[in-house]
C-alpha cells in the first residue's frame, strides 16, 4: 500500500523523515492478465481503476505505448461539463460530473477540480433557442443550468465585450455553476497511482502491434514487450483506435483529426470562469498558473500527426478577441494539437464488438477530458460483466446500423 | 498549412483555398435497397481512417470549385499525388 | 555601469533617452535594450520568480531570458510580461516589473516553508474538494506574472504573405553568407532574410574587439546584401526585429516582425501597425538560427548578477554595459575565455573557473592566460554567496571519471559581484522541430542536433554546434550551394572543408556536473518557474520517469522563456539522476511559438466588424432607413421586423402580420439560397437530391423539395423552379446555401460524372421582392403588365418572365405564408428600385414592409416547417408528418432513402413534429421549453412559439416523442426556469397547421 497524500506525510517528507512511494511504479509485464486496457490515457487509467476497485478484477494491465497521459488527456483544454442536451449525453456526462465532485478523495490526489462555472455563449436567435431547449432539458435532467441574459453575463465577466455591435454580439448564455477545469496531468497521474495501489499494472513504453484473435475470441496482444496474453481487451486508444482497430480486422464509424489548443503567457488572474462560444469557434479559461487555456476547433483532414493548421488557431485569436478585445497584447506562448477521434453523431462509442472479449471505448471527439471518470467506469463495468453498463447502453456501436444516433450536434455544434 | 497543386488549375496554392471532403473511393453503392443494413452503415459510416498514406478528397472552394483526389500521409502531411476525378492514379479503383 | 569611452555601433550616446522603471527615473541611449539601459544605471533586480518570489536579476540578454520580466505603458497600450531584454529602449518610456522586486511578497515571507513545498505540492495538499475549493482563489492571486490589460488595444496588426524559394532564418554570420551565396549564384532566386535583433550580424559583433578581419567581414557583406536589397524589383527582403516562431507544413513559416521602434510606441501617437506577422511560403528554408548558451548547475546560482558568460560579452560588446567590477567566468568550454579577453581588455578585474583539467589548452585559453587572467583548471563552483546578489562563491577541485564529474577536494571561498557561467550551447532547433522532424543527440559536441536530412532545408553554422566565425562561413556557402543545386539553379555544388575541426573552437566538455550539486537544494534548472535539481530527482523517485512527466511534474520549461536556458540543463540532470545517456532521456517536444505572439497579431486584421464578412442584400439601405432591427442568419443581415415609433418587437410583428393576412405586405427575400441548375439532365439530379418527384414539373412551374442526407434527416427546403426541360433554379435556405451548394457539387463532380448537370450559386445574382396578401394581385397588375395574372393562368406553384416597372423579371407564385404571394426576382442591382416602385405602388392598399419575425409567425401558422429551427439535423420526412413528400417509384434511390427502411427510423418513439395549442389561449409557451410525462422527464420541446394576431391565440409547435399519433391529447409543458416562472401548461396535441387549414388564402381574394 502506498502511504497517503497528507499535511502530516508533506511535513514528515519536507522534514526529511519519509521518503514518497513511487506514485507510477515500474513494473515489467506479466504474461498474461485478467483484462488488458490499452492506452494509458485519462479514460484507460480510469477503467482500469474502477475494474480493481468497483468490479473485483485487479489482474490488470494497462499498456502505453509511450509515456501516461500523454495522448488527449494531456493535450486538451480541461472543460468539464455535463449540461448536455441528449438524455443519454447528459446522463452520462452528469454521471461524471458527480465522480469529478469526489474525485481527489477518492484518489487521495488533488486533480484540482475547479467548479468555476462555464457559460456557454449564444450570439444568434437561433443559438438562445438551442440555449433554452438545452437548459430545460439540463434542468428536467437533474443538471443544474440556467439561462442568463447578456447584462448578467457582462455582470460576472466585466471583462467580455457585449457591445449589441459586436460582430456577433451576445445575447445570452447557458451557465452551468457546477462545470469547470481540472489539471490534467493529475487526472492521468491520480487514476495510474490509485490503480497501481490496487495492484493494476502500468506498463509504459509498451506498444501494442498486434491483437491476437481466435476463432472471433480476443486471446491477447503483441506487444513491444513480448506477447501478452487475456481474455478481455479494452481498447481505449483515442486518435488511434482505428489503428488498434484493425489489429482486429475491425473498422470503426470514426475518423482522426487534429484538435488545437494553445495557452498564453501567465498573468495575474482576470477571468475567473470558463467561457464558450461555438458561434464564433474558440473556448477560454485561466488556469490557477495564469495562462489563458484556449481551445480551438478541429482541422477538417484526417491526421494523425499532432499538429494543424495554423489559420485554425488564428481564427480562434480572433474569435477570443471578438469576446475579450482587452486580450489583443497577451502572446500566445505555446500551441499544440492532439488527435481526436470523432464520430459521426458526435458521441462516443462505448461497446463490446463483433470479436468477444474486445472492446472499445472510443470516438469522443472533442469531449473527453470531461468525461474521463464516467466513461472509466462505465466502461469497467462492461468489461466486467461483459454487458453494457446501463448508462454505456446507448452509446453501442450498433446504433450506426439500427440507426438509433444520439445526435449531439443540435447541441454541441462545431465543437464542446 | 498544407500547398495544395489542383490538378484543375494546375497550380500550386495555399491550404485556405481548398476545403478537405472526406475519405476518396467510398462509391456510393449502385443499389442501396438491396444492401443490408450492416452493409448500407458500413457506407454511411464506417471509415478505414489510415494512419500512413491516405487517399482523400479536397474541393478548390476558393478556386475552380472542383473535387479531386490528393493521397496525403496522415503521419507526415506530405502530398504524394493528386488527381482529378476519372484520372489514373496509382491505385485507382475509380 | 557605462564604461567610458567604449565605442559602439548600436549605442548613439548622442540620444539620451528618460524612461521609468518601477516609478523611478532612469537615462538611457538610443540603441539601448531596457536591459542594458538598467545595467546601465546598476539596476540588479528585474523581477522576483513565480514560485518562490525569489528576487532576480538578469540572465540572459535576448529571448532566452527567464527572469527579468515587465509590463510596459498603461491604457490600450499596456503590454504585459515582455522580457527587459526584447523591448528597445525609447524616449518616454514606462515599465514595471511583473512582480516587484523591491516589495514584500508573499512567497518569499513564507521562505521557511519552502522546504514542505517540493514539486507536486499541489497534488497532495487541499485534497477535499470543498477545501479546495476554498483556497484556489487565493493561490490564483499569487501566481502569474504581469497584471493582464483592461483596455482595447490602440494598436493594429497586418498580415502579409509571401512566396519566395529561399527563407534563411537567422541574420548572423550563417545567415548573411548563406542568403548571399544563394543570391550571387542566382539571377532570380528570391531569398528573404529574417533576424530577430535590430542589427544583422548575430554573435559576430563579439569578435569585433579582438578580430579586426570580422569588422571588415561584417562591413563588406552587409555592403553586398545592401546592394541587392536597394535595386527596383529586389529579390531580397530583409525583415529585421523579426522572429521566425512557427513552422507549419508544406514549408509555410510564420515570422512576426515588431515595428522597427521596437515596443517604443508611445501612448497617444497613431502610426503604422504595431506588429506584422508575415506568412512566408519558402520552397527551401535555411536555418542558421544559432545556439543558446546554458548555465552551470551550482547551488543558489539564481542570485542576481549571475548571468550567462555570452551575455555578459554581449552586453559588453554591444551597448558598453556591464553590472560588476569582479568577474568570475565559470564553465566548461572554451567560450568563458573569450568573455574574459573582453571583460579583462576592457580593464576589469576577472576570473576564469574551468572545470576542465588543464592541459592541451587552446590558443584562447593561452591568450587569456597572457593578458594575465587568473585561470583555476579543474575546479566546479558548489554554491554561490550573497542574499539575493551573489558576492562570492564557493568551489572544489574536480576530474572527471569516465563520463562523470567528481568532486576531489575540499571547498574553498572567492569573492565576486559578477558571476558569468557557460555550461556549452543548445543549438536553437525548435523551428526544425515544429513539423515533426527529430533532434539527435551528438555526443562530440554535447548537443541536441537538428536531424540530419530533411527536405528541402539546410542547417548552419552554430545550430550545427559550428561555432567559429569563419568556419561559419565555408559552412554556410556550402549549404547554400546544396540548397541552389535542390532549385536547380546549379548543376554541381562546390563544398569547401572548414579550417579546423568543428569541436574545437568551443572545446566543450561533458556538460553534466558532479552528481554532489545536483543534490544540493536551490540548484535551479528553470529560473521563472523556481525547478530545482531536486525536484527532478524527486520526480524520478516518484515514477515519473520520462521527460515529459518530469517537465510536467516539476513544471520546467513551462515559462514564458520555454525553458531556452533551461530545458536541456533539466535533459541532463534527469540523464544524470536516471544514470542513463542523455540520447535515452531524449527532449519535449518543440511546439510554436517559439517567442510569445501577440493575439493580436495572430488575428491581424480579421477582429470587429472584419471578424467574419457581413452579407448585406442591395435592399439593404431601405431597411436601415426605414429604422428595421436586424437578425443575423448565416452571414446575412435580415430585417427582423420593422418598428414604428414606440412600438415594440410584439406590436410590430402583430402589425406586421395583420397587414400580410388582410391586405398586403412585402418582404426582402434575397438572401435565400439560389442555384442555378443546368444541364439536360437536370430533372435526374433533382430527383436523385430530393426526396419528391421531378421528371414531370412542366416548364413554367415551380415545386418544393425536401432534401435529406444519406442519413435520412432533413437538411434544407426550398422550391425550384422549371425554367426550361434543361434549366432549373433551385432556392435554399438562407443559411444552408453554401452547404447545399457544395454537397450537390459533391454529388455531381465524385459520384454523378456522367450526367449532364451544371450548378452555379446565383444568390448575389437575383435581388428578391416577395408581395405578399391578399391584395397582392392587384399590386402586380399595377407593377408589370406584359403578365397575365388572372388566378386560373398564373397559378399557384408557376412563374412566369415579364418586365415589372421595366426591368425583366421572374415573378413565381409561391408563397410561406399561405397568402396569395408573388416573388419578384431581378437582377440584384435593380432590387432597391424595385422595392422602392413596390412600396409606393403599394400604398393605396398600405402595404407593409415585414422581416422574419413575421415571416415566422405566417409560416407556423401555415405550419410550415424552418430546417434548422424545427428540425435539428435528427428529424426525418416522417418525422415532420410529410410522407407525402417521398416518392415511391423514382428508379434511382435518391439521397437517405435507403436509411429510411433501418428500424431506428421507424419506431414509434421517434420526435415527431406536432402542432400544440395551450389551453389558455394567451399563454405563448417558451421556445425551448419541454413537454413531461408523468414522470417529470422530457418527451418533447417546443420548436417555434408565437401569439398568432390573426388567429387571437398562440399557437407553438413542437418535437413530441410519438407525437403524430397523440393528436388531441393534452401535454403539459413544463417551465423550469424560475424567470420564466416555474409552471406547467397544459396544451393540446395539434396538427400543425393552425390557419387556412384547406388553404383557401392562397389564390387570394376573388
Amino acid at each position: 500500500m502506498q502511504k497517503k497524500y497528507s499535511w502530516y506525510s508533506l511535513l514528515k517528507a519536507g522534514l526529511g523523515n519519509q521518503e514518497w512511494d513511487q506514485a507510477i511504479p515500474l513494473v515489467k509485464p506479466k504474461s498474461k492478465y485478467d483484462v488488458i486496457i490499452i492506452g494509458g490515457g485519462g479514460h484507460g487509467l480510469a477503467t482500469a481503476y474502477y475494474l480493481a476497485k468497483e468490479c473485483g478484477i485487479t489482474n490488470v494491465a494497462v499498456l502505453e505505448k509511450g509515456y501516461i497521459g500523454g495522448g488527449n488527456t494531456g493535450r486538451n483544454t480541461t472543460i468539464i461539463r455535463s449540461n448536455y442536451l441528449r438524455d443519454e449525453a447528459s446522463s452520462l456526462y452528469e454521471h461524471s460530473m458527480r465522480l469529478w465532485e469526489g474525485l481527489s478523495e477518492d484518489l487521495n490526489f488533488n486533480v484540482m477540480f475547479s467548479q468555476r462555472g462555464v457559460y456557454n455563449l449564444g450570439h444568434t436567435l437561433q443559438d438562445m433557442r438551442d440555449i433554452e431547449r438545452r437548459v430545460n432539458a439540463n434542468v428536467l435532467n437533474g443538471v443544474d443550468a440556467v439561462v442568463v441574459d447578456h447584462k448578467e453575463i457582462k455582470e460576472q465577466i466585466p471583462i467580455i465585450n457585449t457591445s449589441k455591435n459586436a460582430r456577433y454580439p451576445i445575447m445570452g448564455a447557458s451557465f452551468q455553476a457546477r462545470a469547470g477545469v481540472a489539471r490534467h496531468d493529475g487526472v492521468a497521474w491520480g487514476f495510474a497511482r490509485a490503480a497501481s495501489n490496487l495492484g493494476v499494472d502500468i506498463i509504459q513504453n509498451c506498444e501494442v502491434i498486434d491483437i491476437e484473435v481466435e476463432e472471433g475470441k480476443v486471446k491477447g496482444v503483441k506487444t513491444t514487450l513480448g506477447d501478452i496474453m487475456a481474455d478481455r481487451v479494452g481498447c481505449v486508444s483515442a486518435g488511434h483506435s482505428s489503428v488498434v482497430a484493425k489489429m482486429a480486422g475491425l473498422r470503426l464509424p470514426v475518423e482522426s483529426h487534429p484538435l488545437q489548443a494553445f495557452v498564453s503567457e501567465a498573468m495575474k488572474p482576470i477571468l475567473h470562469t470558463v467561457v464558450m462560444s461555438n458561434a464564433v469557434h474558440g473556448y477560454v479559461s485561466q488556469s490557477d498558473k495564469g495562462d489563458l487555456v484556449i481551445g480551438a476547433g478541429i482541422d477538417g483532414y484526417n491526421s494523425y500527426a499532432q499538429r494543424g493548421s495554423a489559420k485554425i488557431v488564428e481564427h480562434c485569436a480572433a474569435a477570443i478577441l471578438e469576446l475579450f478585445p482587452i486580450f489583443s497584447r497577451v502572446r500566445m506562448n505555446r500551441q499544440w494539437g492532439g488527435i481526436v477521434d470523432v464520430c459521426p453523431d458526435a458521441c462516443p462509442v462505448i461497446s463490446p464488438t463483433k470479436v468477444e472479449g474486445l472492446y472499445f471505448n472510443c470516438g469522443w471527439g472533442t469531449g473527453g477530458f470531461k468525461a474521463t471518470p464516467g466513461s472509466g467506469n462505465v466502461f469497467a463495468h462492461t468489461i466486467a460483466q461483459d454487458k453494457q453498463h446501463e448508462l454505456a447502453v446507448p452509446f453501442h456501436i450498433d446504433r450506426f446500423t439500427s440507426g438509433a444516433l444520439i445526435d449531439e450536434h443540435g447541441a454541441a455544434g462545431v465543437a464542446h | 498549412m498544407f500547398l495544395i497543386v489542383c490538378p484543375y488549375c494546375k497550380e500550386s496554392r495555399d491550404q485556405n483555398e481548398f476545403s478537405p471532403a472526406g475519405e476518396a473511393f467510398i462509391a456510393r453503392p449502385q443499389n442501396p435497397e438491396e444492401l443490408s443494413d450492416d452493409e448500407w452503415s458500413d457506407y454511411v459510416f464506417y471509415r478505414t481512417n489510415h494512419k500512413g498514406d491516405h487517399w482523400e478528397q479536397w474541393v478548390h472552394t476558393n478556386g475552380c470549385r472542383k473535387y479531386f483526389l490528393v493521397k496525403r500521409s496522415t503521419i507526415s502531411h506530405e502530398i504524394l499525388e493528386v488527381a482529378a476525378f476519372g484520372e489514373v492514379t496509382s491505385e485507382n479503383p475509380s | 555601469m557605462r564604461l567610458k569611452n567604449h565605442k559602439s555601433d548600436f549605442i548613439d550616446q548622442s540620444e539620451a533617452l528618460s524612461f521609468i522603471f518601477n516609478n523611478k527615473s532612469y537615462k538611457g541611449y538610443k540603441g539601448d535594450t531596457l536591459a542594458s539601459a538598467l545595467i546601465a544605471n546598476d539596476v540588479l533586480f528585474f523581477a522576483r520568480s513565480f514560485k518562490y518570489g525569489r528576487k532576480r536579476g538578469l540572465m540572459g540578454s535576448g529571448v532566452e531570458e527567464p527572469n527579468a520580466l515587465v509590463s510596459l505603458e498603461i491604457g490600450g497600450r499596456y503590454t504585459p510580461n515582455l522580457k527587459a531584454t526584447e523591448v528597445m529602449l525609447y524616449d518616454g518610456l514606462s515599465a514595471v516589473s511583473s512582480s516587484n522586486p523591491n516589495s514584500i511578497d508573499f512567497r518569499a515571507l513564507i521562505k521557511p516553508l519552502h522546504r514542505f513545498m517540493p514539486a507536486g505540492f499541489y497534488y497532495k495538499t487541499f485534497i477535499k474538494q470543498k477545501v479546495w475549493a476554498m483556497v484556489e482563489d487565493s493561490l490564483r492571486s499569487i501566481a502569474g506574472f504581469s497584471k493582464a490589460p483592461t483596455e482595447k488595444d490602440e494598436d493594429v496588426y497586418d498580415h502579409i504573405f509571401h512566396h519566395t524559394e529561399v527563407l534563411v532564418v537567422g541574420g548572423g554570420v550563417a545567415g548573411i553568407t548563406a542568403a548571399l551565396e544563394v543570391l550571387n549564384n542566382s539571377k532570380t532566386t528570391r531569398v528573404i532574410l529574417v533576424d530577430e535583433r535590430a542589427h544583422l550580424g548575430g554573435e559576430l559583433f563579439n569578435e569585433f574587439q579582438s578580430d579586426d578581419t570580422a569588422i571588415s567581414w561584417h562591413h563588406d557583406n552587409l555592403s553586398k546584401l545592401l546592394e541587392f536589397k536597394n535595386v527596383a524589383n529586389s529579390r531580397l527582403k530583409i525583415f529585421s526585429r523579426s522572429t521566425a516562431y512557427a513552422w507549419y507544413d508544406h514549408n509555410y513559416i510564420e515570422v512576426l516582425q515588431t515595428n522597427a521602434t521596437g515596443e517604443s510606441l508611445i501612448s497617444g501617437v497613431t502610426q503604422a501597425a504595431r506588429k506584422v506577422l508575415h506568412k512566408i511560403r519558402a520552397k527551401e528554408v535555411i536555418l542558421a538560427t544559432g545556439a543558446h548558451e546554458r548555465p552551470m548547475l551550482f547551488e543558489t546560482n539564481d542570485l542576481a548578477n549571475i548571468m550567462l558568460s555570452q551575455s555578459v560579452r554581449r552586453y559588453l560588446n554591444e551597448f558598453g554595459v556591464i553590472s560588476g567590477k569582479d568577474v568570475v567566468l565559470y564553465g566548461n568550454n572554451d567560450s568563458i575565455y573569450s568573455t574574459a579577453i573582453d571583460i579583462k581588455n576592457n580593464a576589469i578585474n576577472c576570473k576564469v573557473i574551468d572545470i576542465r583539467p588543464s592541459g592541451g589548452e587552446s590558443e584562447t585559453v593561452l591568450k587569456a592566460k597572457k593578458l594575465g587572467i587568473e585561470v583555476l583548471q579543474g575546479y566546479a563552483v558548489l554554491k554561490a554567496h550573497g542574499t539575493n546578489l551573489v558576492k562570492g562563491i564557493e568551489i572544489s577541485s574536480v576530474e572527471l571519471q569516465g563520463k562523470k564529474w567528481r568532486l576531489t577536494g575540499p571547498s574553498k571561498r572567492l569573492n565576486c559581484d559578477l558571476l558569468a557561467s557557460s555550461g556549452g550551447f543548445n543549438p536553437v532547433v525548435h523551428l526544425d522541430c515544429h513539423c515533426g522532424a527529430k533532434t539527435f543527440f551528438d555526443e562530440d559536441s554535447q548537443a541536441f542536433l537538428p536531424q540530419k536530412v530533411r527536405k528541402n532545408r539546410q542547417v548552419c553554422g552554430s545550430i550545427s554546434a559550428i561555432g567559429f566565425w569563419k568556419d561559419v562561413v565555408i559552412d554556410a556557402k556550402n549549404k547554400a550551394q546544396l540548397i541552389l543545386l535542390s532549385l536547380g539553379e546549379i548543376k554541381k555544388s562546390t563544398q569547401d572543408s572548414m579550417s579546423k575541426n568543428y569541436l574545437d573552437y568551443y572545446n566543450a566538455s561533458q556538460f553534466f556536473v558532479p552528481i554532489e550539486i545536483l543534490n544540493r537544494p536551490k540548484v535551479f534548472i528553470d529560473m521563472q518557474n523556481d525547478v530545482t535539481t531536486l525536484d527532478v530527482a524527486l520526480a524520478i523517485r516518484e515514477g515519473y520517469r520520462s521527460i515529459e512527466h518530469i517537465k510536467r511534474y516539476t513544471a520546467m520549461g513551462f515559462g514564458t522563456d520555454q525553458g531556452k536556458t533551461g530545458n536541456i540543463n533539466g535533459i541532463a540532470v534527469a540523464a544524470q539522476f536516471l544514470d542513463v545517456p542523455l540520447s535515452e532521456v531524449g527532449t519535449t517536444t518543440f511546439r510554436p511559438a517559439y517567442t510569445g505572439v501577440d493575439f493580436g497579431a495572430m488575428a491581424g486584421r480579421e477582429v470587429g466588424g472584419f471578424f467574419d464578412p457581413q452579407r448585406y442584400t442591395t435592399i439593404h439601405d431601405s431597411h436601415l432607413e426605414s429604422g428595421a432591427e436586424f437578425e443575423v442568419v448565416g452571414q446575412w443581415y435580415r430585417p427582423w421586423y420593422y418598428p414604428k415609433s414606440g412600438e415594440d418587437i410584439h406590436q410590430a410583428v402583430n402589425r406586421e402580420c395583420l397587414a400580410v393576412r388582410t391586405s398586403l405586405g412585402m418582404m426582402d427575400a434575397s438572401t435565400l439560397g439560389k442555384i442555378d441548375v443546368q444541364g439536360k439532365d437536370s430533372r435526374e439530379f433533382l430527383s436523385r437530391v430530393y426526396t419528391n418527384a421531378w421528371m414531370k414539373l412542366a416548364p413554367g412551374s415551380c415545386r418544393y423539395g425536401l432534401m435529406c442526407n444519406e442519413k435520412g434527416m432533413i437538411i434544407d427546403d426550398g422550391v425550384s423552379t422549371c425554367i426550361n426541360d434543361n434549366h432549373f433554379i433551385m432556392t435554399t435556405t438562407t443559411g444552408g446555401a453554401a452547404s447545399v451548394y457544395s454537397a450537390l457539387e459533391m454529388w455531381l463532380q465524385t459520384e454523378w460524372s456522367d450526367l449532364d448537370v451544371h450548378l452555379s450559386s446565383v444568390t448575389d445574382q437575383f435581388a428578391t421582392v416577395a408581395v405578399v396578401g391578399p391584395n397582392a394581385r392587384n399590386l402586380m397588375k399595377v407593377l408589370c403588365h406584359d403578365i397575365d395574372f388572372e388566378r386560373d393562368n398564373f397559378k399557384f406553384m408557376q412563374w412566369r418572365p415579364g418586365t415589372v416597372c421595366g426591368v425583366q423579371a421572374r415573378v413565381m407564385r409561391i408563397s410561406f405564408s399561405g397568402e396569395l404571394a408573388y416573388e419578384i426576382n431581378i437582377e440584384a442591382n435593380y432590387g432597391r428600385y424595385i422595392w422602392d416602385e413596390v412600396a409606393l405602388a403599394g400604398k393605396p392598399w398600405n402595404i407593409t414592409p415585414y422581416g422574419t419575425e413575421s415571416m415566422h409567425v405566417l409560416r407556423a401558422e401555415k405550419g410550415y416547417i424552418i430546417v434548422g429551427q424545427d428540425t435539428d439535423g435528427s428529424m426525418t420526412p416522417m418525422d415532420v408528418n410529410m410522407k407525402w413528400i417521398l416518392a415511391k417509384d423514382k428508379p434511382f434511390s435518391y439521397i437517405g432513402r435507403r436509411s429510411f427502411s433501418i428500424s431506428a427510423l421507424n419506431s414509434d418513439d421517434r420526435f415527431q413534429l406536432v402542432g400544440l395549442l395551450t389551453k389558455d389561449a394567451h399563454v405563448v409557451l417558451p421556445e425551448g421549453s419541454h413537454i413531461i410525462n408523468n414522470k417529470g422527464g422530457s418527451i418533447g420541446y417546443v420548436t417555434s412559439s408565437y401569439f398568432s394576431p390573426i388567429l387571437r391565440r398562440s399557437i407553438a409547435m413542437a418535437q413530441l416523442k410519438g407525437g403524430l399519433s397523440k393528436m388531441t391529447e393534452i401535454v403539459l409543458v413544463k417551465i423550469v426556469q424560475e424567470k420564466q416562472g416555474l409552471k406547467e401548461i397544459p396544451c393540446e396535441v395539434s396538427r400543425s397547421v393552425f390557419y387556412d387549414i384547406e388553404g383557401e388564402k392562397v389564390d387570394g381574394n376573388e
